[in-house]
């Protein structure tokens, strides 16, 4: 496996988040999952760095919307998975599950 | 009013900075996102207050990563915006690269620090030794006039002496003496010891200086054998006992008991041949001891007169008193020197435009050596060949050399 295929913990969380959004993956909604669902701040900048990195490696793909159906309505940067993305996330989760498999952990105290 | 369509204020330097770290092409799009979660924060019932405190903690979120990617390498074929982009983009790489090489960087800076270092400090005593105490007009014109006894030792000048000089002698437009003394000044406070230089008629007009304010001494204002009753301030000794203050011109001030009348100031940067407070006119004492020697005595040569024509001049009339005066003037000589010799020496003069010139070429050389650092740097292959010298980095434009060196040299 190349170096370009590994991924990072926050980049795993951004394709984590971008599966969850589906259609509806920007800056902002990415953000939003993050911090709500990993419990962390995130800024936008964190974001757009990471979206940066990982579609530089191939793991995802942009777009820019059509602007908005209202007045002043603005466009948006779309990202999707790739299948080189999706690959890379299954593989980087698969390890963490391996690593884990058979250990007793500690609850987490995650709900 | 409330929804969210309400546009509340975005705080606009934190915008401002947002725009700053974040690359072109995303920054319509990262705008865009902030403002609209900005907005849904604020229509959902959070105060604009929280909602601009959030939007400031992003940006300082966002500076870390903001700044990186802006030092990342452009994506390859990406093509750049415009001019300004342009510029930006080579000032990124110039400090990239800099940043990136600290040992380059430093033998840069500490090369171009050493021939601006050495220039100043050279220039500054150039400056102060040479340059600063010439402040005149034509200062090569002016000369110090000194009698020489028999044996050629220089002395100072006798009054009966130098105002037969000044009568005989047709080689100066002005010939002045002057002294030096201690003197107390009861002013306006406490009275202060304050050196004065009692100066005869043409003093000012011989250095060629106006004061600053009032004016200088009038031909009736100079008594024969006595100091007249009008004074010319320093602005030094003015600021500093006066407080600057204009009313002191025409204000009576007591000097060594006499009152006298303050009718000038001189300019801020004037220099007077020697070190002095105030200037009181005077007139040399013809019935003074000619064998006294107690004044100097200062000439500007007349239009056309060479400092060896003066010398004749004066040498012919000092023989001539030396046959008048046998006792006190027989076998006395002069001895003329123009400013820059007496202020300065020759040797002084000559070690110092040479120290000039040899940290002119120093400069010179540390331009000319950073030039050839850069554009080795930016020569292709150059960072292969070179990396066990100085680690380059990759060359990636000519224009970018240019930048590197001004970012060296702000640093």
């Amino acid at each position: 496996m190349s170096k370009g295929a590994y991924l990072g913990e926050f980049e795993q969380m951004v394709l984590l988040a971008l599966i969850r959004l589906g259609e509806n993956a920007y800056g902002m909604t990415i953000r939003q999952v993050i911090q709500e669902r990993a419990g962390r701040p995130v800024s936008i900048g964190q974001v757009y760095a990471a979206l940066e990195r990982l579609e530089g490696k191939g793991n995802l793909t942009s777009r820019v919307s059509d602007p908005e159906p209202i007045r002043g309505g603005r466009s948006k940067k779309l990202y999707g998975l790739t299948s080189e993305g999706e690959a890379a996330l299954s593989q980087a989760l698969g390890m963490m599950v391996r690593m884990a498999d058979g250990l007793e952990l500690p609850d987490s105290g995650a709900a | 009013m409330d929804g969210p369509e309400r546009r509340e204020a975005v705080p606009r330097a934190a915008e401002l900075l947002f725009q700053l770290v974040t690359p072109v092409r995303e920054r319509g799009f990262v705008l865009g996102d902030l403002a609209e979660e900005f907005a849904k924060m604020v229509g959902s019932g959070s105060s604009p207050k929280r909602a601009r405190r959030w939007y400031w903690r992003q940006l300082l979120g966002s500076l870390v990563p903001g700044v990186c990617r802006l030092m990342r390498p452009r994506p390859p074929g990406r093509k750049r915006a415009g001019r300004l982009d342009a510029v930006r983009q080579d000032l990124r790489f110039a400090t990239r690269t800099l940043v990136r090489q600290p040992g380059f960087a430093l033998v840069v800076v500490l090369t171009v620090a050493l021939g601006i270092g050495a220039t100043t400090v050279v220039f500054s005593v150039a400056d102060a030794v040479v340059l600063r105490p010439l402040a005149y007009e034509e200062p090569d014109r002016l000369v110090r006039l000194q009698e020489a006894n028999p044996r050629g030792d220089p002395y100072s000048v006798s009054a009966p002496n130098f105002l037969d000089f000044r009568e005989q002698s047709r080689s100066f437009s002005q010939l002045i003496a002057f002294a030096v003394k201690g003197m107390t000044v009861i002013g306006s406070g406490d009275p202060v010891q304050a050196t004065a230089m009692p100066v005869s008629e043409g003093f000012f007009e011989m250095l060629r200086v106006q004061p600053l304010l009032g004016r200088s001494f009038a031909a009736d204002e100079f008594p024969v054998a006595a100091e007249g009753d009008v004074v010319v301030l320093s602005h030094a000794f003015w600021d500093t006992q006066f407080g600057a203050t204009p009313a002191t011109l025409g204000s009576t001030i007591n000097l060594d008991g006499t009152p006298r009348t303050v009718v000038g100031v001189m300019p801020v940067d004037f220099r007077s041949p020697a070190r002095a407070d105030l200037w009181v006119p005077f007139g040399p004492d013809p019935g003074f001891e000619r064998g006294d020697h107690r004044l100097e005595a200062l000439g500007r040569l007349a239009p056309g007169v060479t400092v060896e024509q003066a010398q004749i001049d004066l040498r012919s009339i000092s023989a001539r008193l030396g046959e008048q005066f046998p006792e006190s003037n027989e076998g006395w000589g002069i001895r003329l020197r123009t400013f820059p010799e007496w202020m300065i020496g020759p040797d002084v003069t000559r070690i110092v435009v040479v120290l000039l010139g040899a940290v002119g070429l120093l400069l010179l050389l540390s331009c000319v050596s950073v030039s050839n650092l850069l554009v080795a740097r930016a020569r292709p292959g150059a960072r292969r060949r070179s990396r066990s010298e100085w680690r380059w980095g990759p060359g990636e434009a000519g224009s970018s050399v240019s930048f590197s060196s001004r970012v060296a040299c702000w640093q």
